[in-house]
């Protein structure tokens, strides 16, 4: 019954922004879940156990990992995924974006091994950590690998690139089945949002999670569409990121960010530059083609006054001279966590909703910026 | 001069046991023993040892035993203090290779995603570089000129590492230069299956020039006086060198330090310039050494890189035994 319900709310957005093509069907046999946004999974229900596949985006149509998630280790699943019995009850992960997802489904708990502590924004962890209940693997890249096998997790989230590395490697032989969790590939806001789904398989906890993105993807929605719809005339234009010794990097126009200027109803320079990853260009192109945006997002600077003395330069560009500078630190930790790194990747709605409060104040004008904040004067 | 040697090897053993026995995680020597003894008990434990810890340190073994070598034979042949198993640009070949494979996506996209990528990526670059200085070397008649010929290699390598680094995204420079710091627990039993054979040829091969070695010292006319083949000599002690730099940074990244440095804490303890004696020198105390240095970098609550903790310690103590020298 739930299900049907849930199912009602999704068949809206089947229709709003489906994908395009077909999905890639490796498995046989079981009843696909839909996921309606994200690329990089897919969830099939099958028999007495539920797989998850992980799609490899770097090579198109295979899977980069398959997992078979059994409440009972007895049930027999096919040989050529890995067998994960769930509800996890003890999680180790490798990066901090999956935390507002576990907390979402109120699993945080399960958290008992962690990396970069000093990067992490989320509270409970940090805690958890001072208190000793969650153990400090150390840095992602290298992690100690004799620590996490002392905590024997159940599982160990991680993130993959686009090459095999030795860290990788090394956890896939410690024999804790590892947990590939590619959702910073995905190009739309909601896609990446929806991998919540993919981490509440693994907790059985796929109805919590699919009323909540659920909720989430309905908001977005029903943002853009009032955007779409508002009659905005000329969109104002926007200018990301800041350059690093004498290369600025901005997205390109097939990337999530792109896309999330787009959904927000801003002119962007390079919305029509093929590619999801950036495009590199210069100070000196920046003047030239975004001299005249009207707002800068993404800045490093926390004030005016220190992004004067980064760069000279800088304050030939118009959002400086109208003060219209922001950065994403409005919710930080002193060691420097982010939330936007962090609780930003499954509230799409509020970074939409932030961008939007941006540059069309009046289509929100009783929302307060969640992630994005302005530049202080000194 | 016998004692040494016997002092030495009770030296390794006990850096070996000690390299097992202590790691980030404390575990008491029984339940290291029970590791290695009994069939049931912690199967984690048993895990942490036996295909974590031991393999390891068998890394730690042969790659400062090799390194050492290879240093020696380096050193050497172009009657360099200095020379180190990298000079002729071997390791820089292979971080190349990592570097392609790593950083530059798409170029050798066959490796990408097999598990024996980085590694067989790094084999290749150090062989293409071996086999352009061994043809070289036919060429090139001083063995200075091949110095440097082999040393802009490593820079040319380099050039193209940088560039490859300029264009990078953050996530895939981090994981290239975490290759960088070397790194012996990424070598298990696979890697060792390779990697044994390959070293055991390369010491093999050096040990058994070390009557050439010795002739060499006096110069390249004396030893062609002496009826030595310079050519070929040059030839064997290059490719000795190359196949245990390359193959060591192959499987474990590029470990510096170690093969400069070994072959004169040989020359200092033993007092000998004779090879027969410097070689197994060298490599014993490349052995204990490297073993040592794994040790410490697994001391503090999280790792350090081996490349960091091999200059670190290794350095006062070279400084230490030249001085007690002059």
């Amino acid at each position: 019954m739930k299900k049907a319900v849930i199912s009602l709310f999704l068949i809206p957005f089947f229709a709003a922004c489906g994908k395009g093509d077909a999905k890639r069907a490796d498995s046989p046999v079981g009843d696909t879940l839909r996921t309606v946004y994200a690329q990089g999974f897919d969830l099939i229900q099958h028999e007495g156990y539920l797989s998850a596949v992980v799609y490899n985006p770097w090579k198109e149509g295979e899977a980069y990992a398959r997992y078979y998630l059994v409440r009972d280790t007895l049930v027999k699943t096919p040989s050529d995924g890995v067998k994960v019995r769930i509800p996890l009850q003890k999680l180790a992960v490798n990066s901090a974006t999956y935390f507002e997802s576990l907390k979402l489904i109120g699993e945080l708990a399960s958290v008992k091994g962690t990396c970069n502590v000093s990067y992490i924004y989320t509270p409970e962890i940090i805690r958890g950590v001072k208190e000793g209940k969650i153990q400090d693997l150390g840095d992602s890249y290298n992690l100690t690998i004799e620590k996490l096998m002392m905590l024997r997790p159940d599982a160990i989230m991680t993130t993959a690139y686009n090459v095999q590395d030795e860290n990788t490697k090394r956890l896939a032989q410690s024999g804790i089945p590892v947990l590939y969790n590619i959702e910073w590939q995905e190009v739309t806001p909601l896609g990446r949002a929806e991998w919540i789904r993919f981490i509440a398989a693994f907790y059985d906890k796929l109805s919590e999670a699919d009323s909540v993105f659920a909720g989430i993807a309905q908001r977005y929605e029903s943002l853009k569409q009032k955007v779409a719809g508002a009659g905005l005339g000329k969109k104002p234009s926007l200018l990301p990121g800041q350059d690093f010794r004498g290369t600025w990097s901005m997205p390109a126009g097939g990337s999530f960010n792109a896309r999330l200027y787009r959904d927000a109803g801003v002119s962007y320079f390079y919305t029509d530059e093929q590619g999801k990853g950036s495009v590199t260009t210069t100070i000196e192109e920046a003047l030239l083609n975004f001299g005249n945006a009207d707002v800068w997002i993404g800045s490093v600077a926390n004030t005016y006054q220190e992004l004067a003395d980064m760069d000279s330069k800088y304050k030939l560009f118009k959002p400086y001279k109208s003060r219209r500078v922001y950065n994403f630190n409005k919710r930080i930790t002193p060691s420097g966590g982010n939330d936007y790194w962090e609780g930003a990747v499954v509230h799409a709605d509020l970074l939409l909703s932030d961008l939007v409060k941006l540059f069309h104040p009046e289509l929100l004008p009783d929302y307060e910026t969640t992630y994005i904040q302005e530049l202080k004067e000194k | 001069m016998k004692l040494r040697f016997i002092l030495l090897t009770i030296l390794l053993v006990l850096a070996f046991g000690a390299d097992i026995l202590w790691g980030s995680v404390s575990l008491s020597f029984h339940e290291v023993w029970g590791a290695f003894t009994s069939g049931d008990g912690d199967n984690i434990i048993r895990q942490i040892v036996l295909n974590y810890r031991l393999p390891k340190a068998f890394a730690a073994l042969l790659g400062g035993a090799a390194l050492s070598v290879a240093g020696l034979l380096m050193q050497t042949l172009f009657r360099n203090p200095l020379a180190g198993p990298d000079v002729l640009g071997v390791t820089s070949g292979a971080t190349l290779g990592v570097a392609l494979l790593t950083l530059g996506s798409g170029i050798l996209p066959a490796l990408a995603f097999s598990p024996w990528g980085q590694s067989m990526a790094a084999i290749l670059g150090a062989a293409i570089l071996m086999l352009a200085v061994l043809i070289v070397s036919l060429r090139v008649p001083h063995t200075v000129t091949l110095l440097i010929v082999g040393m802009m290699f490593g820079y040319f390598a380099g050039s193209i590492i940088s560039i490859l680094q300029s264009t990078s995204n953050p996530d895939t420079l981090k994981l290239f230069i975490t290759w960088t710091f070397g790194s012996l627990s990424s070598v298990g039993w696979g890697q060792l299956q390779v990697l044994c054979p390959l070293l055991f040829i390369g010491i093999l091969m050096a040990f058994m020039q070390h009557k050439y070695l010795n002739v060499l010292l006096l110069g390249d006319h004396n030893a062609m006086a002496l009826g030595v083949s310079v050519f070929r000599v040059r030839w064997q002690i290059i490719a000795a060198s190359s196949l245990l730099a390359g193959a060591v940074t192959a499987f474990a990244g590029p470990i510096a330090f170690v093969g400069v440095t070994m072959p004169h804490i040989a020359r200092g303890v033993f007092r000998t310039a004779d090879h027969r004696i410097l070689l197994p020198a060298s490599l014993l105390i490349g052995s204990v050494v490297l073993l040592v240095c794994d040790l410490l970098s697994q001391l503090p609550s999280h790792p350090l890189p081996i490349n960091a903790i091999t200059a670190l310690f290794g350095a006062p103590i070279l400084i230490y035994i030249i001085l007690r020298r002059q």
